[in-house]
């Protein structure tokens, strides 16, 4: 069969609504990506602050119990499925193709499909809220029985589980995308081992996808069949199995973490070369660390359930322990990045400082949580809630701000204004540590997490005033960069095509790039082209692969 | 070659994984996870130790040249992504808001695969 292709010049894309709703541009998809999963994270950001709210002293009747446990279920929901991780999504849409030169993606309009069924997917998860039963209240890792129909009969429920569905798909499509894109849309030179790391950590991140997100999404598809269908998979009357739940679950939600992870840890990896003005530290190491941290993490799903003693700890255990060597080389890594480099502390660079020492702190309690007796002293309690959250937010977070200030003069031509990004960075690392670092100890003093209410007790009473304190000045922190991003948008200076020096082809072309990314491409003999181009006495070593 | 290494040593580790966990835990469920893995990524790394795609480790000024000079191609705007979206979704609330919705929603579904289709073969 032959296809006739039509090379001619065509009628440009239509502009406004209709432009956005039948654009296959990477670009308009990537950002289209980032403000929505931003916008969500504002919804949880808000469900959070009523949270901390509700929390402030023992007995509160601020929100009903059953509210709370809406809200605690929609926040985490909302920021695991609706945020952390198509935000990194939508920003490899728009990066990965610039850094490996290509001209567009590997499936433009597959691409398009996956961020539709994101967002309408996202819409009816929350649109739980306007039932009458309201959303979900059964923590995002929704466990059975709990989450059955008898339990749990609400609409709000089952919407969450079709939502679930609806995006695992999305998160499918887009990663068969980025993995296509980057196997087969490399330019001239761009060998695997000269990708930047970023996309590196992207290619390994979409795998991981591919491995965990269709496990989630059929076990959501097997609970919706008991509830809707009569089915009897985890109905233990009928011989059904409702540990099966939590194995299929963490199957998908360990391998989630790293998902929500990877990404980060390459935007950082990016960051750290360009503020030092030097090479990336241990490229090949890097690589390998990332490869050797996703093959664990399909391996250690079962250090959640420690606590249901009916899994093989030794097994669990001893992998979880081991996931702390690729991620020490990481850190090694990054700090020999920076070591006697020509540092300079721009708002990229601050946030990706945050980040290594707030992901550090989280990573050290994640090694004490792989120790059995540890985890079952503080299982599901306020330590796990901080543990995550120093992961998450303080890793994950920070560095999706550190890639905010860092592209956006690529996104837009503009930079954003250096002062406020400061005032948001001090009052994001302040608040984010008043409202997380109590929770270590509230936790130790027994506090368990998803409880409405707490003891009237005054440490813990005094724990949980801080605790909400920071989060308030958490909430206030996106002010000026929300701010940061009105006014640039409206006055910002030109930033110019490479306003950092950077070292990767995405600096190669204009700000914003033209439709079709590339006029011409330097030539890539190195893992940092651009560089090269700039520097022509101070080129890198050539690296192959 | 890189990619085929990249995703046989993941399907060894997930198979060698499986073995152990399903040995000394007799776990039906991960075990079968873990093989469904190595199986998946193993098939990944037999394809593309087959079928190597033609990327030059080095390049020449010649093929940035020609690189430059190709005519891009890009997708044209597209309707049918966003018709595929809304009638995936509107299937999927069927279960919920009502099965009369199903048909229409089968149906619009029919008509946007079909537009998305005829749409790659007409590239127009």
């Amino acid at each position: 069969m032959t296809v006739t292709v039509d090379l001619a010049p065509h009628a440009p894309p239509a502009s406004g609504l209709l432009g956005w709703l039948t654009t296959t541009d990477h670009k308009k998809i990537g950002i289209s990506y980032m403000v929505t999963a931003f916008g969500f994270f504002m919804l949880g950001g808000a469900l959070a602050e009523l949270i901390r709210a509700q929390l402030w002293s023992p007995g509160s009747t601020l929100v009903s119990a059953s509210t709370y446990n809406e809200l605690f279920t929609m926040h985490g929901s909302i920021m695991m499925y609706l945020f952390i991780v198509p935000f990194a999504v939508g920003l490899g849409n728009y990066i990965v193709p610039l850094h490996i030169g290509a001209k567009e993606m590997a499936f433009p309009r597959l691409n398009a499909l996956g961020y539709w069924l994101y967002l309408l997917g996202g819409l009816t998860m929350i649109s739980g809220f306007l039932t009458a039963d309201g959303a979900a209240d059964f923590g995002w890792t929704s466990y059975v029985p709990l989450s059955g129909s008898a339990r749990t009969p609400s609409v709000g429920a089952d919407l969450w589980l079709i939502a679930i569905v609806l995006t695992g798909l999305a998160g499918v499509l887009a990663s068969v995308n980025i993995v296509a894109t980057v196997l087969s849309m490399r330019a001239p030179g761009m060998s695997m081992f000269r990708m930047p790391i970023f996309t590196w950590n992207m290619l390994v991140t979409s795998i991981l996808v591919l491995i965990a997100f269709p496990v989630l999404t059929s076990a959501s598809f097997m609970l919706l069949a008991d509830r809707l269908l009569g089915g009897h998979i985890f109905d233990p009357a009928a011989g059904g199995v409702p540990i099966l739940w939590q194995h299929l679950f963490w199957f998908f939600g360990h391998p989630e973490v790293y998902i929500a992870a990877l990404p980060f840890f390459g935007i950082v990896t990016e960051i750290l070369p360009v503020f030092s003005r030097r090479p990336v530290f241990g490229y090949v190491g890097l690589v390998f660390a990332t490869m050797f941290i996703a093959a664990l993490s399909v391996g250690v799903w079962a250090h959640h359930m420690f606590a249901t003693g009916a899994v093989e700890v030794a097994f669990f255990s001893g992998l979880s322990f081991l996931i702390a060597v690729p991620t020490g080389v990481k850190f090694f890594n990054w700090i020999g990045t920076m070591w006697g480099g020509n540092l300079s502390f721009g708002a990229p660079m601050l946030f990706a400082i945050g980040f290594l020492l707030l992901f550090l702190l989280g990573g050290l309690t994640g090694v004490l949580l792989a120790s059995v007796s540890v985890d079952l002293q503080v299982t599901d309690s306020y330590f796990v809630v901080a543990h995550m959250h120093y992961v998450l937010f303080g890793g994950s977070a920070f560095a999706l701000f550190a890639a905010i200030y860092f592209w956006y003069p690529k996104f837009t031509g503009k930079r954003l204004h250096e002062g406020w990004a400061r005032a948001h960075f001090v009052l994001m690392f302040v608040g984010f540590n008043l409202t997380f670092a109590v929770q270590h100890e509230l936790g130790l003093q027994g506090m368990p997490r998803r409880v409405v209410t707490y003891p009237d007790d005054s440490l813990l009473t005094n724990l949980n005033r801080i605790s909400t304190v920071g989060a308030a000045l958490l909430g206030v922190s996106t002010l000026p960069f929300l701010w940061n991003v009105y006014r640039t948008w409206r006055r910002g200076e030109l930033a110019g095509d490479n306003p950092w020096d950077g070292h990767t082809l995405e600096w190669a072309t204009t700000s914003p790039p033209p439709p079709h990314n590339f006029d011409a491409l330097p030539p890539i003999r190195s893992n940092r082209p651009v560089w090269d181009l700039n520097h022509p006495d101070h080129q890198s070593p050539q690296g192959h692969g | 070659m890189t990619q085929a290494r990249m995703f046989t040593a993941l399907a060894g580790f997930s198979v060698v994984a499986a073995i152990v966990y399903g040995i000394i835990s007799s776990e039906p469920a991960g075990t079968t996870l873990l093989l469904l893995t190595g199986g998946l990524t193993g098939l990944c790394g037999a394809y593309f130790s087959w079928r190597r795609p033609d990327k030059p480790g080095t390049a020449t000024t010649e093929q940035h040249v020609e690189a430059d000079a190709e005519e891009p191609w890009f997708p044209h705007s597209s309707p049918w992504p966003f018709a595929v979206a809304v009638s995936v979704v509107l299937l999927g609330n069927a279960a919920l808001l009502g099965l009369w919705l199903m048909l229409p929603a089968a149906v619009l579904l029919g008509a946007s695969v079909a537009g998305f289709a005829a749409q790659s073969r007409h590239r127009s």
